[in-house]
């Protein structure tokens, strides 16, 4: 079975690019533009997996992971943003995983990989 | 006078001679011839002397001494026996020597016989006269003893007054001084029962006080009624001492005697005790047989009877004062008392006070009001519940309720007092380690709901008069709110208004349901005195909170003001160009990952056309995207110092409105325009200021073209409205679209480089536009609000002189 991915990503032109890499790789992919639209996913349905960009209008990808964590679920997350900066900030500490974006998108494919394995077998 | 001798001789011849010879010698002689014919005339007359001379009768001669003895008994006369010679040496009894006062031997001669009868007269006139000195002696050794017992009585008079005296001195009550008193007087009379009545100058009633007959240890104190006619009483009147042999002989006062003394007395003595002149009582002796006393007693009595009167009238007085004293002080220790009763109550006040005053938070504050209501040392009510008006709503509502909701709670809650001992000090100690538990009054109080238009309800009542109303019979009484009748069952309970200054806050509804004990009014009082205090405190907490509110308030403007500066002067900072370079590089980043991506999946499907025709159209918007943010860094970091030209403001929006007229027409957005054609000519530079311009109304069709895509409204009914007006030294031009409008955070932003809403938007735009505004002089203001769209107005000065350009 799929794992689900909720890809959270305000760039158009990022989402179509990750959407099709990550399809490639058998992930089932969920699209949202911004992190109130992600919230609003998460409140209804269950992913494996959350890939967060951290600079977007609106709210940003730091106050959305805070919000995530208050959830209180269990889904790790991946930060995954063109600023490597981020990664000093505390307040990203809460995230499984810290890519910064490339071209060459293996780095997070593995992470990707690596997280969910981690994951499920500390779940099981 | 001549002695007369009486001679006993048997011989004739020899009687001759006695006759003759005792005549011749002048006495006067009685000559018998017998024994029995001298107590024949013994008998007759007396003799001074008795001579028996010689034997003739049958008789011996001591038999007839001791008969002549007998006849002279009563006096005594002395015997002279003359005996014969030669009988001296046989048969002369010398027995006889005692019984005779002399004896003569035969032969004697008459000078002899008559020289031995005159020696017996001497003696016996020596003997006479000592016989009567010795009769005198003894008379007055008599006499003198007389005078002893007398002296001896009159020093136990003596010893009885002073030990009077000794007493009154003391400071005894009546009992023990009348016990004392019994002691004495008992010396002085005896009596098997004795006692006292005394006047009672203001009641009909007298005072008896009576040494117990049976046991003399006990004095029995009553009140009798004394009649004046009749037995003790009369001596009220008469003020003479009465003696009475036998009570028993006058019926109609038996009792009475009986009454005052024992019902075995049958004689009776009743002395006035009089005092200064004045009747103070009667003492009454009494003994249990009649005729028992003399005026000899009395009169012993009678001169102790002055002290007596003195000690038992100081006694009595003293007993007065005593009893008088200790009503005093009795009363000024109840007066203490309540005194120390109101100050303890007083100075609990006080402390409730204080504490009131200091604590801030209202819901706190209501808790310890209502704990010192029913707290047991304090104002002694069972429940409390507290009521707040609200005036907006029109409505009184109850806040908070302490107390036991049954009998059965009230009982344990006691108990745990009482057995904690706690009194309103600890409560104020312990306020905040004992937590407001939420019981059923207090839920049943919450409950409560008035309108203030019910004005026939008592707690309405006492809000509009500011009046206390005890409820004596709220089961009954239609006046009082269902809730406080049926839930809380109570028949009598208290309302008192909660004053601040002029103002009602709201009531205290108070009972003392389960002791039972009615609501005195003093607990009122209190009540109320503690209610202004408690209405001073909840209007002060009520302050405190809205000033705590104010002061929030104002801390959070400050902080937002502070923010405001730090971001303006991180924007400031942001302007350098190291910082600008690390942005820059991050908003190169998106593109270029998106770039490099599909470049790497094209060359991943080289085959797939469709692909291959997507991606390089992705491509080529994301390299245009690049170019774009690179034009506006540019256009950022060196826009060049403005060019200043006069011109016409009018003439750059109409420019730019046909440059931008198929973006309106894309929207469907209507302009309106109202470009003011007398505006002055003012100094600015044309492309930048078109530059500023074209970024605001940009901005005005993106907002539209969301709010299309939201769904707000169909297309044709957006606007943007351009218009130009002077406004005193500013040049005014406004830009106002019905867009989705801006949040107070994203206007707070607007000006700041990189910040942006715009999916792929650099944030540099209105960056830009508030640079140039600034660099001519002027600057922008913008009012928004999300949903209705937003105004920008730009203020440019009128200058038309060079001079003053900055």
């Amino acid at each position: 079975m799929n794992e689900r991915i909720l890809l959270i990503e305000d760039d158009v032109n990022q989402q179509i690019l990750y959407e099709q890499e990550l399809v490639q790789e058998k992930y089932q992919v969920v699209l949202a533009s911004s992190a109130q639209e992600a919230l609003d996913y998460l409140k209804k349905q269950t992913f494996d997996l959350i890939i967060l960009d951290i600079c977007m209008p609106g709210k940003d990808g730091i106050e959305a992971l805070s919000e995530i964590m208050e959830l209180n679920n269990k889904i790790p997350v991946i930060i995954n943003t063109a600023y490597g900066t981020y990664k000093e900030n505390f307040l990203t500490w809460s995230a499984e995983a810290y890519v910064v974006k490339s071209s060459d998108l293996t780095e997070l494919k593995t992470t990707i990989r690596n997280v969910i394995d981690r994951n499920k077998a500390g779940v099981d | 006078m001549t002695e007369a001798i009486l001679v006993v001789e048997s011989n004739e011849y020899e009687r001759k001679f006695f006759h003759n010879t005792l005549a011749i010698h002048g006495f006067t002689a009685e000559i018998v011839p017998s024994v029995s014919d001298a107590v024949e005339q013994l008998k007759i007359k007396p003799f001074d002397l008795v001579i028996i001379s010689h034997f003739v009768e049958n008789i011996s001669l001591s038999d007839s001494i001791l008969s002549v003895r007998k006849v002279c008994d009563s006096s005594y006369v002395p015997i002279m026996l003359i005996t014969d010679s030669d009988s001296d040496h046989n048969g002369f009894d010398h027995n006889y020597i005692t019984d005779v006062d002399d004896y003569l031997p035969r032969p004697f001669s008459v000078k002899m016989f008559i020289a031995r009868i005159r020696a017996m007269f001497r003696i016996a006139h020596l003997e006479k006269s000592l016989s009567y000195c010795h009769l005198t002696v003894e008379e007055k050794s008599k006499n003198g003893e007389k005078k002893i017992t007398k002296t001896r009585s009159q020093v136990k008079q003596m010893l009885v007054i002073n030990k009077i005296l000794n007493i009154i001195a003391a400071d005894i009550n009546i009992d023990v001084l009348f016990g004392a008193l019994a002691r004495e007087i008992r010396k002085l009379i005896a009596f098997d029962a004795i006692s006292i009545i005394l006047k009672n100058s203001y009641q009909d009633v007298q005072r008896l006080v009576l040494i117990d007959p049976e046991d003399n240890s006990r004095v029995i104190t009553k009140n009798i009624y004394l009649l004046a006619s009749k037995g003790p009483g009369r001596v009220f009147l008469t003020r003479q001492i009465m003696l009475v042999g036998n009570v028993r002989k006058d019926m109609d006062s038996q009792i009475e005697y009986e009454q005052v003394l024992s019902t075995q007395v049958k004689s009776v003595v009743i002395f006035p005790l009089i005092s200064k002149g004045k009747l103070i009582g009667i003492l009454n002796v009494g003994s249990n047989k009649p005729k028992s006393y003399r005026k000899g007693d009395i009169r012993l009595v009678k001169k102790v009877l002055s002290p007596i009167a003195s000690s038992i009238e100081n006694a009595s007085l003293y007993s007065e004062v005593k009893a008088l004293t200790e009503q005093l002080q009795q009363t000024v220790n109840e007066r203490n008392k309540e005194i120390e009763n109101k100050y303890y109550q007083l100075s609990l006040l006080n402390k409730v006070g204080n504490a009131m005053q200091g604590m801030h938070e209202l819901d706190r504050l209501l808790h310890l009001i209502l704990t010192c209501v029913t707290a047991g040392g304090a104002i002694g009510f069972n429940r409390a519940m507290l009521l707040l008006v609200n005036h907006e709503k029109g409505i009184v509502k109850g806040m908070m309720g302490v107390g036991p909701a049954t009998a059965e709670e009230a009982g344990r809650i006691w108990d745990k007092l009482s057995k904690e001992n706690w009194r309103l000090d600890d409560f104020l100690a312990h306020i905040d380690e004992y937590p407001s538990q939420k019981s059923a009054v207090d839920e049943i109080t919450r409950s409560i709901r008035l309108s203030l238009d019910n004005e026939s309800d008592f707690v309405i009542r006492s809000i509009m008069e500011k009046k206390t109303f005890l409820i004596n019979d709220a089961l009954y009484e239609k006046r009082v709110h269902p809730i406080i009748k049926e839930k809380l069952h109570t028949n009598e309970f208290v309302i008192v208004p909660l004053l601040a200054r002029d103002k009602v806050l709201g009531v205290i509804i108070a009972d003392k349901l389960f002791s039972g004990k009615s609501i005195d009014k003093d607990s009122i009082q209190l009540l109320t005195m503690f209610a202004n205090q408690a209405g001073l405190a909840i209007e002060r907490a009520d302050a405190y909170e809205k000033l705590t509110v104010k002061i929030e308030e104002l801390k959070e403007a400050y902080e937002e003001l502070k923010d405001t500066q730090n971001k303006l002067v991180r924007s400031e900072r942001l302007a350098t160009i190291g910082k600008m370079a690390a942005h820059v590089a991050h908003e190169i980043r998106n593109p270029l990952t998106t770039i490099g991506g599909f470049a790497h999946a094209m060359m991943k499907f080289s085959h797939d056309m469709e692909k291959v025709k997507r991606n390089s159209k992705i491509i080529y918007e994301e390299v245009y995207r690049l170019e774009r943010i690179l034009q506006n860094v540019l256009d950022f970091t060196k826009p060049g110092s403005p060019v200043f030209e006069l011109g016409c403001i009018n003439e750059v929006i109409d420019e730019i409105i046909n440059f931008l007229q198929d973006d309106f027409e894309n929207c469907n957005i209507t302009l309106r325009k109202e470009l003011h054609l007398d505006i002055p000519r003012i100094l600015f530079d044309a492309q930048q200021i078109r530059q500023a311009f074209i970024n605001l109304i940009k901005n005005s069709i993106y907002s539209i073209s969301e709010a299309i895509k939201c769904g707000n409204g169909s297309s044709g009914n957006h606007l943007i409205e351009l218009s130009t007006t002077t406004e005193n030294e500013y040049l005014k031009i406004k830009i106002l679209d019905t867009g989705v409008g801006m949040t107070p955070t994203v206007i707070e932003n607007l000006f700041n480089p990189f910040f942006t809403t715009k999916p792929g938007g650099s944030g540099l735009g209105l960056a830009v536009t508030h640079k140039i505004i600034e660099e001519h002089g002027g600057f922008i203001d913008v009012i928004s609000k999300v949903g209705s769209g937003s105004e920008f107005i730009i203020y440019l000065p009128l200058r038309t002189d060079l001079s003053g350009t900055p």
